[in-house]
């Protein structure tokens, strides 16, 4: 372990930086502490909300723009953004919206399991939430819903983008699972707003007991090096043992050497603004909001997923009593007329756009803090994606909206479309026109980061009439 | 028509749910469900990804013949994390008397209600963070003042020489530290953790290195994990205290005493005599019923009433539905079952058909039977004969399995046909319909049977309904709430069901006779052998544990279904002392 005079844990980080935790304002409100003369990191954020979208409400008809292709986003006059998009035409320059991808993996996992003589867990809620940021097959469990069968998007970037000594990645919210650290194991998560911001902000001060601060600091220095002894420990008691142990002893073993970093690690590099406060008010997923931002702000982490639960139907001014999966995501659908109803369009887009604007929200609180040339937002790829395309259920087509540019790396202002121009096998006998993968936006994503690898997940599935679909490499369309 | 179908109308949706319910419907009883992972799916290819499948393969019964010569084959024991319910007793065993704020623990990922899966049961960056802490506030729990580390430990005193201070860290190593890592340390071991305090005492002071040392210990890898070395040979036995350690966290959830350390240490756990005589000294002590208590939260969902689905209730009943009766229905269960395996017949049939309770203020009224004045108190009750009969008909499984209006046929049903008699059943199709059905708006009144009757009549939910719903509407004469009706609306109740398709399926008039089946069913008494298994082993028994169970079941029949002898023969068993095949 490397002794600094700057010792501090990820809990004494504020401290450190010589903020309290309180009566400071939100994050750029106080003009930060920008440090322009160094590169600030890139960070992403999943933002997941449940039941997809209302695709007549959200993709674009835009002049100029064929079954494929991509146009500029900010010279559309404000009557062409369709009804959940046009909470974000005033950061139009920022952003980026991906029309046309597909979960082919999800697709062919149904085809593949609809006619086996086994309980598998076959409803497409359950299975797309374990397959939307794993891209594998979900892991099937005996009288339980499936769950995710591998490591996550947001765990791999997590990881190889984190700073020394910071969270490698937080998972915040409520609902269903969808980050995974290994098969068959969520990633930890906080589901209260106020744990995660005193995770943040350290709960309670290092020990000043016995000989005062140096005692202290004395023992504080200790623990890292106790740390340290732990991870060479794991280490040792792996060998011998079976893959699936040696593997968790390993992961055991590496993060609790993150952890010890974590005692040593100064502030450096580029932390945009650190100005924590706790504030109680509003819509919880804006008080996550204040959280991720605090958080990225502060370099604490660099990749973040938020999961948005389900509704109350009241919160946002639909009836009372109405079941918003039932009465109105099933009936949304005008592809669907036989069970299409206009008053559960008109329910499923105010439902939608409840959480685009707690989207735009996000974006606007890190968008209002500066960080070298531009804003926190700009350096960051946040990413808006469901479990699922629509409320009926579709796994292609999917509506994703990225926002910031991860530092330039991304093409934003653009409105991208693919075409749906491989026909997959689905379940039950029928068949989709899909476009590109979803683990080839995963692997632009991890290009924009920094993160080598041209693939996410499974690589390739069978398409109709023989070949195979690959899922691999960039989509060059989404990278400058 | 008041309802709509069970299932959208989309085509996808349709035939999935048929395929599904016939999934089911075909699937039959499954005596302890299948084994672990076994990888049929296609694995990602991101780096250092481990191949998905599905968890289980198959049916693992074996032949009756095939377990008649005698073989011993070794449970799997996959390398376990302590459960957060585990890791709290074992700090409270080490702690006794400690109390400090601790930070929240995530949640463990439950598999089939259990929170010990040993697959899941990983390592994650906040809960490495969250024990280093934790362990942190502990050790300065018992060093912070020289009274408070008299107390810990009573040699670190003021003043000792170098040769006094390295016996006084000896003796926390070979107390303390045997407790903690459930074993003595290894020389090595202990000389580098002799050596570790040596630096701190010289660099810091005594007290910091009797706080860091512990922080050493705790943050350990055998602390936090249950170590068993892989076998090398078949029929190798385990060592003695990975033994002990088997029984402690099985029977107690907590680490072995000094008692059973002792034991191990001197080869008392190295004979049938040895091991029975500690089980049953181990089955008597306090720490057992917390654990026997703690199988049945998980086995049977206790803590399901204390979802936030459960907040609030939009009908009324004979009592007001308030926090205070919401945590009485909560306790109830745990009482119950204390009562039930301890103090009184200790059976599976008891479980599922007395009327023992012990009731408060709250539940009291509910029950509709004399409460003590307050809920502070709680008292020994019967509960009315003809309305009551075991754990299913007590609130805590009624009320969680209720909607806010009304119970829920379907989820009262699946809950028994999962739980107690293990059938997998696939989740609802996508389309299912899962809000509770109505009456609507100046419709004619219908009973909650009648409306969940007519929601599930549809032919391609009869796949899965036809097992559900005759085992559901068992439970209609209890509300939302719990309480006992026998009208509902104006309307007579109709309770009547079976339990069509397992080895009980005479009808039933209510839900003390559904009760009775139950308890008179070999299914269910092998269903709960299984989830007793799942619990000890930390993963769903497979085809390698199916002698032992079909053993297991035998025995459990042959005791009237005596819990504790149950338990106690799943302890005892040769196959457990075993060491286990390293899993690759």
């Amino acid at each position: 372990m490397t002794k600094s005079t700057n010792e501090f844990s990820r809990r004494s980080l504020l401290r450190a930086l010589g903020v309290g935790a309180a009566g400071l304002a939100l994050p750029g409100l106080l003009g930060g502490r920008a440090r322009a003369q160094v590169e600030p990191p890139r960070r992403v954020v999943f933002f997941i909300t449940p039941h997809g979208t209302v695709w007549n409400a959200w993709h674009m008809d835009l002049a100029g723009l064929g079954p494929s292709g991509s146009v500029t986003l900010s010279s559309q006059p404000s009557d062409r953004w369709s009804p959940l998009l046009a909470p974000f035409g005033s950061l139009a320059r920022k952003l980026m919206v991906v029309e046309g991808l597909s979960r082919p993996g999800a697709i062919e996992y149904e085809h593949a399991h609809d006619r086996q003589g086994d309980a598998f867990d076959l409803n497409r809620h359950d299975f797309g939430q374990a397959h939307l940021m794993t891209c594998v097959d979900p892991l099937q469990r005996p009288s339980a819903t499936c769950i995710g069968g591998g490591v996550s998007i947001d765990q791999v970037l997590g990881a190889a983008t984190s700073a020394p000594g910071r969270w490698a990645s937080r998972v915040y919210g409520q609902g269903h699972p969808y980050s995974f650290v290994a098969a068959g194991e969520e990633s930890p998560r906080v589901t209260d707003p106020r744990v995660a911001y005193d995770d943040i902000v350290g709960m309670r001060a290092p020990s000043t007991t016995g000989a005062g601060d140096a005692r202290a600091r004395a023992i504080r220095a200790a623990r890292a090096r106790v740390l340290g002894r732990a991870a060479a420990e794991a280490e040792r008691l792996g060998v011998g043992l079976g893959r699936l142990d040696r593997e968790k002893l390993a992961r055991h073993a590496q993060l609790v050497r993150d952890l010890e970093a974590s005692f040593a690690a100064a502030p450096g590099g580029a932390v945009a603004s650190c100005s924590p406060r706790w504030v109680a008010e509003a819509q919880a997923l804006d008080q996550w909001s204040r959280v991720i931002t605090l958080a990225l702000s502060c370099d604490l982490t660099r990749t973040v997923t938020l999961l948005a639960p389900e509704l109350d139907p009241s919160q946002i001014g639909l009836p009372p009593g109405v079941d918003v999966h039932q009465d109105y995501a099933h009936r949304s659908n005008r592809l669907q007329p036989s069970t299409y109803t206009a008053e559960a369009e008109r329910g499923m887009i105010q439902y939608v756009g409840f959480f685009a604007q707690r989207f735009r929200t996000l974006l606007d609180q890190l968008d209002s803090v500066p960080e070298g040339d531009g804003t926190l937002l700009d350096h960051t790829a946040v990413v808006w994606m469901s479990e699922l395309a629509t409320g009926t259920h579709d796994l292609h087509d999917l509506p994703i909206v990225v926002a910031g540019g991860a530092s330039g790396r991304l093409r934003t202002d653009r409105y991208v479309r693919y075409a749906r121009d491989t026909r997959l096998a689905a379940g039950w006998g029928f068949e989709v026109d899909a476009g590109p993968a979803q683990n080839r936006f995963y692997v632009s994503l991890m290009q924009a980061l920094g993160v080598p690898g041209d693939r996410f997940g499974i690589t390739s599935v069978p398409r109709v009439g023989g070949g195979t679909m690959s899922l691999t490499s960039a989509l060059p369309e989404l990278l400058v | 028509m008041a309802t709509r179908g069970c299932v959208g109308s989309t085509r996808a949706a349709a035939l999935a749910f048929i395929a599904g319910c016939a999934l089911c419907a075909c699937e039959g009883v499954l005596l302890g469900g299948p084994a672990g992972p076994t990888g049929s799916g296609r694995p990602g290819e991101t780096p250092g990804e481990p191949a998905a499948g599905r968890d289980g393969g198959g049916d693992s019964s074996p032949p009756i013949d095939a377990c008649a010569g005698g073989e011993v084959v070794p449970t799997a024991a996959p390398l376990r994390r302590l459960s957060t319910v585990e890791y709290l007793r074992t700090l409270a065993d080490l702690f006794p008397g400690v109390t400090v704020e601790q930070p929240p623990l995530p949640p463990d990922t439950t598999v089939d209600g259990f929170e010990n899966d040993a697959r899941s049961l990983g390592p994650s960056d906040l809960l490495v963070a969250r024990w280093e802490d934790i362990a942190f506030r502990h050790a300065e729990a018992v060093t912070s003042t020289p009274t408070r580390l008299a107390a810990f430990l009573p040699c670190a005193r003021d003043g000792l020489a170098a040769s006094e201070a390295r016996a006084c860290a000896g003796q926390l190593l070979d107390t303390f530290g045997r407790r903690a890592w459930r074993r003595p340390l290894t020389a090595s071991e202990r000389d580098d953790l002799l050596a570790f305090f040596e630096t701190q005492r010289q660099e810091i002071d005594l007290p910091a290195a009797v706080e860091l040392t512990l922080i050493s210990l705790l943050i350990s890898p055998s602390f936090v994990y249950r170590l068993e070395s892989p076998r090398t040979t078949a029929g190798e036995a385990l060592d003695p205290y990975e033994l002990a350690s088997r029984l402690s966290y099985f029977l107690w959830q907590s680490p072995p005493d000094d008692a059973l350390l002792d034991a191990a240490g001197s080869g008392g756990l190295g004979n049938d005599t040895g091991v029975e005589a500690q089980v049953a000294r181990m089955l008597e002590d306090p720490k057992a019923r917390a654990a026997m208590v703690d199988f049945h939260r998980q086995w049977l969902d206790f803590d399901r009433i204390l979802r936030a689905e459960h907040e609030s209730r939009t009908t009324a009943s004979i009592t007001p539905w308030t926090p205070a009766l919401r945590a009485a229905i909560h306790d109830e269960q745990a009482r119950f079952v204390e009562r039930t395996i301890f103090d009184g017949a200790g059976t599976l049939r008891a479980l599922l058909t007395s009327r023992d309770a012990e009731v408060n203020a709250s539940l009291g009224a509910l029950y509709g039977v004399g409460g003590p004045a307050d809920d502070a108190a709680w008292i020994a009750v019967q509960l009315p004969e003809g309305e009551r009969s075991g754990i299913l008909t007590r609130a805590g499984f009624l009320a969680s399995h209720a909607h806010a209006g009304n119970g829920s046929p379907p989820l009262r049903g699946v809950f028994v046909r999962e739980r107690l008699l293990c059938e997998p059943h696939a989740a609802p199709p996508a389309g299912a319909n899962l809000a509770p059905p109505m009456v609507e708006s100046g419709a004619p009144a219908r009973t909650n049977r009648d409306l969940f009757a007519e929601r599930t009549a549809a032919p391609q939910c009869q796949g899965c309904h036809v097992r559900i719903d005759p085992v559901g509407f068992g439970f209609e004469n209890y509300d939302a709430f719990g309480a006992f009706r026998d009208s509902e609306e104006g309307l007579p109740v109709d309770a009547s069901g079976s339990l069509f398709g397992t080895d009980s399926p005479d009808p039933f008039a209510d839900a003390v006779g559904l009760s009775q089946r139950l308890a008179e069913s070999a299914q269910v008494h092998a269903c709960a052998t299984s989830q007793w298994m799942r619990f000890a082993l930390g993963a769903a028994p497979g085809s390698g544990e199916a002698c032992l169970r079909q053993r297991l079941v035998n025995g459990f029949a042959a005791t009237g279904g005596d819990v504790r002898a149950l338990v106690h023969a799943i302890a005892t068993a040769p196959e457990w002392r075993l060491r286990a095949t390293p899993i690759d």
